[in-house]
């Protein structure tokens, strides 16, 4: 099918401004946007050049993702005047992007409460551009319209054709998530997302199924228009009790119709959700300055299911580049569950010099021999609790960045970012 | 329909992908292999603007083996947990940290081991209910030293009106070091000795023969006397 202008009769040819070339990997969502409801077509495809037939140009056309708009789910019109919704831009050095490479396909719609937005899922082929590394992988980005697509973000480190769908258990999560990750097409594997679609979990330990699909397309998971992940019965999932430390999702496979399908309503099936909180950033408001005797720190912490239910957040700052040695440090630690920031002494040793709970006077000592707090904050956002601190630092030398986070399934290892704060 | 582009997006594909490897391994306790945990793998390089490298996960089959595919390479920092069975987090008691180097292109296979440890209790009552007088009042906080020379939190489980329960996973019938810190309020122990300092160090054990989940009673019982002068 070559399209780009509107099509009223899936499959057939119509003629198209600018032309696109091998559309094909269709996804549909109906999306309310606060003001209108419609169904929403998006499908990867090649602009054709001009002068040249599909694929034969000297750049060949982007592999991009292309978007249609119905009221009634026949008759689509072109989001974007027929120019793809979500693209790269050109390499002029290579061919990156062309017919015989890659470029960004597999669209992979969901309607998200969350952002009250249509979050696409697609994976993205693009050497020495993007996120990811080696440019190769699967990212999502988000629209409000259907066609302005932004919040660009690394979901999977490999694989093509990714399938995600929502449960609805808990808001949209968790996800699920079917994708290609080998070389040939019968090579499937399914995960299942936490409480964000940055942290999955294979099933399985990433076995492989050796699932012979439909033309070799990717395992399809079965939807509403909404892509609310459908049970055996066709129905939302409904399980009462979710979290069962090493169950599993079962994705089904449907021999008779080649579709993936969730469990039947009542099984326990899901991973130990309840997972520990990682630390997201630890950044000087300086960035990238990073040199001074006074500065304020944002540190962030990120929770699964909720930034407030994190119950500790430390940051330390250490002088050795490793957490071997604790020595000489300005380690600090936040508790949630009475507002309150402690200070350890410079031995690094869980030993605390003061404390003061939000608002109130310091008990103790607001300094060790490393640093003294000036004063401090914290705000909770969805996924995020963020400490910000105001240190002066009282010793020369280059401090390294560490930090961990707390809740009640445990603590995050204690990780650096690489960064170092000089006095 | 075509599908020739797979042919052409994988074969364009597979020079990227090389960047990339796996880590497999096995989890056991005991000899006995660990299902249902989840295996966190830290990527020891840095982000941009101050974040923190990805972190990517594998959960344990009923053999007690993971995969996590697709990972770039580099060095790893890996840890394991699962609350129900109270496995004790090798990333915090582990006398070596757990690491393992991906090669580009290549799967690295690590075996990894946790112990099981049990949930101490530790019991704060509040006779004179200062806790609920004042929020700003309660800033006790208890930690416990580990193996591997850092300390672990004991976390809030509960509060009523006469005290609060606060737990802590620790290894079983062991003797650990807690340290125990209030500059506003004065404490007294199961003796009820009173603590002086703001940082006291206890040496406690978990229950005998308490196992996995929990203890069924505390095994440190403080008490709140009052506000420090």
């Amino acid at each position: 099918m070559t399209t780009g202008g509107s099509v009223s009769n899936v499959g057939k040819a119509v003629t198209a401004n600018p032309t696109v070339c091998d559309i094909q990997d269709p996804g549909v969502v109906y999306f309310n946007n606060g003001v209108t409801s419609y169904y929403y077509l998006y499908a990867d495809g090649i602009t054709k050049e001009t002068g040249y037939a599909c694929g034969a140009g000297p750049y060949g056309g982007h592999a991009a993702i292309y978007g249609w708009y119905s009221s009634n789910g026949l008759s689509f019109t072109a989001l974007n005047s027929g120019n793809p919704v979500i693209q790269f831009p050109d390499d002029a050095d290579g061919c990156w992007s062309c017919y015989t490479g890659p470029g960004i396909n597999g669209p992979s719609p969901v309607v998200m409460a969350e952002c009250s937005c249509i979050r696409m899922y697609y994976w993205y082929g693009a050497p020495r551009e993007g996120l990811i590394s080696g440019g190769s992988g699967v990212e999502s980005q988000d629209s409000t319209n259907g066609t302005n697509f932004s919040n660009e973000r690394v979901i999977w480190a490999y694989g093509y054709w990714p399938q995600v769908k929502k449960t609805g258990l808990y808001g949209d999560y968790p996800l699920v998530m079917t994708i290609q990750d080998g070389a040939t097409s019968d090579e499937f594997v399914s995960a299942i997302s936490g409480f964000n679609d940055q942290t999955w979990a294979c099933e399985y330990s990433c076995a492989e199924f050796a699932a012979t699909s439909i033309n070799n397309y990717p395992a399809h998971l079965e939807s509403d228009p909404t892509g609310l992940l459908l049970d055996t019965t066709q129905s939302p999932i409904s399980i009462s009790s979710l979290i069962n430390s090493g169950e599993q999702l079962d994705l089904d496979w449907d021999n008779s119709t080649n579709l993936y399908r969730g469990p039947t309503t009542g099984l326990n099936l899901f991973p130990d959700l309840a997972d520990v909180p990682t630390i997201n950033e630890f950044v000087p408001s300086s960035y990238p300055n990073n040199t001074g005797v006074t500065q304020t720190f944002y540190i962030i912490g990120q929770d699964e299911f909720n930034g407030s239910a994190i119950t500790y957040l430390q940051p330390f700052l250490s002088n050795y580049s490793g957490m071997s040695n604790l020595t000489n440090s300005c380690h600090l630690l936040y508790d949630s569950s009475n507002n309150t920031l402690y200070l350890d002494n410079s031995a690094g040793d869980f030993s605390w010099v003061g404390s003061q709970p939000y608002g109130g006077s310091w008990s103790g000592s607001n300094s060790n021999s490393v640093c003294q707090v000036n004063s401090w904050s914290t705000s909770t956002s969805t996924y995020y609790l963020t400490l910000t601190v105001n240190l002066t630092f009282l010793e020369n030398s280059t401090w390294y960045e560490f930090a961990s986070a707390t809740n009640a399934a445990g603590s995050s290892a204690w990780v650096t970012n690489g960064l170092t704060w000089v006095y | 329909m075509t599908r020739m582009w797979i042919v052409f997006f994988a074969l364009a594909l597979s020079l990227p992908a090389q960047n990339t490897g796996t880590i497999a391994g096995t989890l056991n306790s005991g000899g006995s292999p660990v299902g249902g945990a989840f295996v966190t793998a830290y990527l020891q390089a840095s982000g941009t603007g101050g974040k923190f490298g990805p972190v990517f996960n594998g959960l344990t089959g009923a053999d007690g083996s993971f995969a996590m595919k697709g990972v770039p390479a580099g060095e790893y920092l890996l840890c394991a947990e699962k609350a129900s069975a109270a496995l004790l987090n090798p990333c915090q008691w582990s006398a070596t940290p757990n690491t393992v180097t991906v090669a580009a292109g290549a799967d690295a296979s690590v075996a990894l081991t946790a112990q099981t440890g049990v949930s101490m209790i530790v019991r704060v009552n509040d006779p004179n209910g200062l806790l609920a007088s004042s929020s700003g009042l309660d800033d006790i906080l208890i930690n416990a030293k580990t193996t591997s020379g850092l300390h672990v939190l004991a976390v809030p489980a509960s509060k009523d009106s006469s005290g609060k329960t606060m737990t802590v996973l620790v290894p079983q019938d062991a003797p650990i070091n807690l340290t125990v810190y209030s500059s506003k309020l004065s404490l007294t122990d199961d003796q009820g000795d009173s603590f002086t300092t703001p940082n006291v160090a206890v040496t406690v054990s978990a229950p005998t023969g308490a196992t996995a989940n929990s203890a069924s009673s505390a095994a440190l019982t403080l008490t709140i006397q009052g506000k420090k002068n």
